[in-house]
């Protein structure tokens, strides 16, 4: 499943363990808010999206990690909007028969993220915000 | 007997121009005030051609060193000849996870 969403990724709802009875590895990577960055105190997040492309991209990512690492499932949720403190803004999840597949395919996973889906990230500190990764930004 | 006088016709040729849709996200939408521009240009235009129409019509995009395009949800290279209706977007560097 991918999705991105303006609610609260809540874990608890993607716990599912008897799913994949064919698997002998589940993991779950969670993304989440942290407090600082760069010696600056961050109080929050924004995420912002290009969705239409984000889903394109990320649909192209798990098609190919799906077939490379024969996943039995994986799923990317990534959360946009305001996300506060220690709140999950990204969870992946992926079952496959056995674990380095699992570990493999989340790491491929996320660093594609990063590089080429169109979803970007604003920090909110006490005194100011910051586009993160813009070269264009100072900050 | 009452003659009309003639007004003038104007005529425009639209044959040789075509219509492209641009996006702006995240630091270019803020600093150009703007999520989207749509274009009326000549045919045969690249992405190139297109980044500096860009930087004239908006002298702000001159400042942004760092971003990819994507036309209709895909990435492309600057050589890449636009088509009507194509969708641009300008993407800065991402940022998510």
């Amino acid at each position: 499943m991918i999705s991105i969403t303006s609610h609260e990724i809540i874990l608890k709802k993607y716990l599912n363990p008897d799913n994949n009875p064919d698997s002998g590895s589940q993991l779950y990577f969670l993304g989440t808010t942290r407090n600082n960055n760069l010696g600056k105190q961050v109080t929050y997040l924004e995420y912002e999206t290009f969705e239409e492309m984000a889903l394109t991209k990320l649909n192209e990512i798990s098609e190919y990690a799906i077939g490379k690492w024969k996943l039995n499932q994986l799923d990317i949720i990534h959360r946009i909007g305001r996300v506060n403190i220690s709140e999950i803004s990204l969870l992946i999840i992926t079952s496959s028969a056995h674990r380095k597949e699992s570990f493999a395919a989340i790491e491929y996973v996320v660093d594609e993220l990063k590089k080429i889906v169109p979803i970007w990230k604003k920090e909110f500190y006490l005194d100011g915000s910051a586009w993160i990764g813009s070269a264009d930004n100072p900050n | 007997m009452e003659y009309l006088d003639h007004q003038p016709i104007q005529l425009i040729f639209l044959e040789n121009t075509m219509k492209i849709k641009i996006k702006f996200f995240g630091q270019h939408k803020e600093d150009l005030n703007k999520s989207e521009l749509v274009i009326n240009s000549k045919n045969n235009l690249t992405i190139n051609d297109l980044i500096e129409l860009l930087k004239i019509k908006e002298p702000n995009f001159s400042k942004f060193k760092s971003y990819a395009i994507a036309v209709n949800l895909n990435y492309e290279n600057s050589d890449y000849m636009l088509k009507e209706n194509d969708e641009v977007a300008i993407i800065p560097p991402v940022s998510g996870g």
